[in-house]
Formats: structure tokens, sequence, C-alpha cells
């Protein structure tokens, strides 16, 4: 179980995250959503360690077991264009490796079985710039896979990508949650979150304001006040 | 050709250049002789001009070119940045300044602890100012302008230059050279390039991590300021006692890693080895080459005849990134 207390992140002096405390289950997927600026991903590096915060979470605080508990796919994630994709997966089991040491066959295993859930085992000898967008991004979540942490945090890992990639890399983080994974994504696509997650935390402006199923929290309400929509998709006038 | 193998390959071409090199100068040894030679096993003149003359020179050759392929290499990888390399990044240029500033106050027994301690005063400068953002565009941005400053206050000393015979000395100095390589020199720079070298390979494996931006490596486990520290250490070392014995040296750290890249691969860590191995072989040859071309005029100054080779490769480089 993954445990938030008053997550507070201050960037140039304003509030990003405000007093943020939630709890997440073995074996959730969540899905965090929230309009532009309203702090997702803010909460989303706080949890991993990538900037300072106030408040505190039960995930260890050193910096190597952190890495081991929880992987993390950025948004915009990059890799040298030049590097075979098997090779970029295999970063992901940087945390379990020493730092001179090779790669171990159980190493190996993982990398090949991240490859194999991502679907991207038959491109796996392909330079990484040879790939299309959506490729791409199923080679960072094979990476992230590959970590094997029992938290896997996700920065709006579908954003530009086609419907059929959307898809395959939403399937991906649902059955990494069945296996026992806690996943955490920032989303935009509220109907692709609500088809495939558990539970929704909605932000704006910094305070995690609903945390619940999708019936009890996208409520006629939010969606007008936070993502100033109407419940049949147009724009709150 | 797996990356042992390529160690290996090249720990013996390395080798070879050595045995090879110290056959060739105004009196030509063969490859029977300078074996013997090397091993005080010649004549004594032979034994003599090996030992004491060329082999000094060529380890020399060998340290300068490990130390400016392996920052090189690292300064690349760490920045991502294709154009990076020691001469552009500000640790060349401090090193030189204490140099001239030894040359001009009349301290020349003080050139080398000089070169080494701007060094170290240029790679504090440039960690102080990424202070606030440790990363690739910290170290870039601080060491383009702390270089920037090194070079103008080095073009101050030599406006204030006493007599035209001062000047030259700077100039030649500036120039770059092993012509007075000798073996205190290699007990001096040897172990300050190997040290560097261990700093810039043990922060090898950070660097092929750096390559998924430093958020995603700071995300598995990899502290982007422990390896800039290193980084910056590895070079001040490896350029520091590099400049200090043979003056500045220009591009062979921006092109050794490129054609070590295009040859074997694009692995950030053994390609660190890779440009150390590379560098070495390089400089070697082209001072080699400098021994056999030189005749009763002014002989050429090694760092001229780097920069004649690597500015084109420079301009290739700008103009395919543009």
């Amino acid at each position: 179980m993954i445990t938030l207390r008053n997550i507070s992140v201050k960037f140039g002096g304003k509030l990003a995250v405000r007093d943020v405390s939630a709890v997440a289950s073995e074996g959730e997927f969540i899905a965090l959503v929230g309009p532009n600026g309203s702090g997702k991903s803010s909460l989303l590096k706080a949890m991993a360690g990538l900037i300072p915060h106030e408040g505190s979470t039960n995930l260890p605080s050193d910096r190597r077991d952190r890495a081991r508990q929880i992987s993390y796919l950025a948004q915009n994630a990059v890799a040298p264009d030049d590097h075979k994709v098997r090779n970029i997966v295999a970063l992901g089991r940087t945390p379990h490796i020493g730092r001179l040491a090779r790669i171990s066959k159980a190493d190996q295993s993982a990398v090949e079985a991240a490859m194999e859930k991502c679907g991207i085992s038959n491109f796996a000898d392909r330079t990484f710039k040879t790939l299309s967008g959506g490729e791409k991004t199923r080679v960072h979540l094979a990476r992230t896979i590959a970590t094997d942490a029992p938290l896997l945090l996700a920065d709006e890992p579908v954003t530009a990508l086609d419907p059929y990639y959307q898809l395959s890399v939403m399937e991906v983080l649902r059955d990494a949650s069945r296996e026992g994974t806690t996943v955490i994504a920032a989303l935009h696509d509220l109907a692709l979150a609500r088809r495939f997650c558990d539970r929704v935390w909605v932000m704006s402006e910094g305070h995690l304001l609903a945390d619940g199923t999708f019936d009890k929290t996208l409520t006629p309400e939010i969606l007008r006040n936070v993502f100033r929509i109407t419940r049949d998709g147009n724009i709150a006038r | 050709m797996n990356s042992r193998t390529w160690s290996l390959s090249l720990f013996a071409i390395c080798a070879l250049a050595v045995v090879i090199s110290v056959g060739f100068g105004t009196t030509q040894i063969n490859f029977r002789d300078s074996l013997a030679g090397l091993a005080g096993q010649s004549t004594p003149d032979i034994n003599e001009i090996i030992q004491t003359i060329r082999l000094p020179r060529v380890l020399l050759a060998a340290c300068v070119g490990a130390g400016l392929g392996a920052s090189g290499a690292a300064l690349q990888g760490f920045t991502r940045n294709a154009l990076a390399a020691p001469g552009l990044l500000g640790f060349s240029a401090c090193a030189a300044l204490g140099a001239v500033l030894a040359l001009y106050f009349g301290l020349s027994k003080f050139v080398t602890p000089a070169a080494i301690f701007f060094a170290f005063v240029g790679a504090t400068a440039i960690t102080l100012f990424s202070r606030r953002k440790p990363g690739a565009s910290g170290l870039v941005l601080g060491g383009i302008g702390i270089g920037a400053l090194a070079t103008a206050v080095t073009g101050l000393v030599m406006n204030l230059a006493p007599n035209p015979w001062a000047l030259s000395e700077l100039i030649y100095w500036l120039m770059g050279s092993l012509k007075n390589a000798d073996l205190p020199d290699v007990i001096f720079a040897a172990p300050l390039t190997l040290l560097g070298l261990a700093l810039l390979l043990y922060s090898g494996p950070a660097l092929r991590v750096l390559g998924l931006g430093e958020e995603t490596a700071q995300s598995l486990g990899i502290s982007v300021s422990q390896t800039q520290l290193l980084i910056v250490a590895g070079c001040a070392l490896c350029i520091g006692s590099g400049v200090a014995v043979a003056g500045a040296i220009g591009f062979v750290g921006l092109f050794i890693p490129h054609i070590i890249r295009f040859v074997i691969g694009p692995d950030e860590a053994w390609l660190i080895l890779f440009s150390a191995l590379g560098g070495a072989i390089f400089l070697i040859l082209i001072d080699t080459l400098i021994r056999m071309t030189a005749g009763p005029g002014t002989p050429l100054y090694l760092g001229i005849v780097t920069s004649l080779i690597g500015v084109p490769f420079f301009l290739f480089l700008a103009w395919r990134q543009t």
C-alpha cells in the first residue's frame, strides 16, 4: 500500500501541489486526472523523489531503494537514437545491477519478459530512431515494466498516440496492475481512464479534489467546475 | 567484434604504436632494435636514445591523447551534445591560463603545478556555476563561460608581455608540443591521467542511463550531481596534467569519440575506454609524423597539427547538426 501524507510541492514561490493525502492499494490502477497545470506531473515527480516536496510517503528515501520500488515513465521520454531497443529496455534494470557489474541472466529474463508484454520483441534489435512514435512509447513502457517495481508511475503515457497505441499502452498498464503492480497514470482522456482504471484522483489547482470510483467522482459539478465541460462532452458555458 | 575484443585489439594497437614510434626520429632505428632498446638489450647509444628521449615522449603522447579522448567521450555522453569537448568547455583554457601565468611571472619551474591547479580552479568554478541545476545545460553554459573568461585573461597576459621574446615563449607554449618531454613529465602526468581515467570510467554506466534524460535517470537511481562531479574531476585531472606537460592540444577530445562511435558503436560506458585508447594511438601517430618530418627549421607543433585535422571535422559536425 502506498500512503501519501500532506504532500506539497513549491515551484518558484507558487504551490503546484497543495497538501495532498491519499492511499493506493496493491494492484490498483489509478487514473490521475485534472486540467493542464493542475499539479498531476508535480505530484508524480514528488512521489518518484525527483523534486523536493513537503509531507511524507511510506516509500524509501534512499535513492537506489526508491528506484527499485518505483518505476517512472516521464512525459515526452527520450532515448539515444542509435541504441538498440533491447539495450534501452535493459536500462530499466539499472537499480538491480551493481555499478560496474554485468547484466545477469535474471535481469536478461526480466528484459525479455517486459518486451514480450509490451509486444516489442519483434523489433528488439532495431535502433530507437527507426521506430514510430507509438513504438517508442512502448519501448519506454517496456523499460519501466522491466524494473519490476511494485509501483509504476506514468505521466501522460498515451498523449499524442493513435487509438491503437493508446489502447495497447493502457492494456499493458492494466495487465501490470492485475499482476499486483500499483499503477498511477496521469491521463487526459476521461473515457479511456474510465474504461481501464479502477479509481480516479481528480486534481485541481494543486489540490486532490476527489478520490473514488468514476461514477461517484466525475459528477456533473466536477466536470463543469474542474474540466469546464459537460457530461455529454461539450464546453460548459 | 564484442566490446572485450575491441578493448584487447585497441590495447594491442596502442602497444604496437609505442614500439613502432620509438624507432622514428632523427636517427632511424629498426623494429627489432627498438624492441631490444626498450628492454635495454641493444647498443648503449640506442638504449639511451630510446629510453631517455623517445620513450618518455611517446608515453607522454599516449597519456595526453588518452586523457583528451576519454574526457571528450565523457563530456559528450554527459551533456548528450555531439560538440562537447574539453577544449570547448573550458578545461583546457583554464589549465593553459595557469601555465601562461607561471611563464609570465618567470616561474617556468611552476608551469606544471600551475596548469593543474588552474584546471581544478576552472572545474570548481564550473561546478559552482551549475550548482543550482546540475546537469548538461549547467555544465555546457558554465564550461563555455568560464573557458571564455580564461581565454580572455590569457589574452590579457599575452597583451602585457614585456617583450617579443616573452610573447613568443607564451605563443609557442600555447601551440602545444611534446618536444621537451622527459621522464619526470611522464612520472608527473601518468598517475594523474590514470586517476582521471578511473573517475571517468567509473562514471560510464551512469552515462548510459543519462541517455534517457536526467529525470528518468534519476528515477532509476542515478545521481546527476554525483556523476557531474566525477566527470568534472576526471576531466580536470586528465586535461590539467596533459596541458601541464604538453600545452594546449586542440580538438582530439572532440573528434576521437566520434570516430570511435562511428567505428565501434554508441555504448557510452565503453566509449570512454575506447576513446582513451583511440586518443593515445592518434597522438602517438601524429607526434611520430611530426618527428619524421622535422627538418632544420621551426618544427611543427603538435597542437597545430591536431587542430588542423580537428577543425574541419568540427565544421563538418556543426554543418550536419544544422
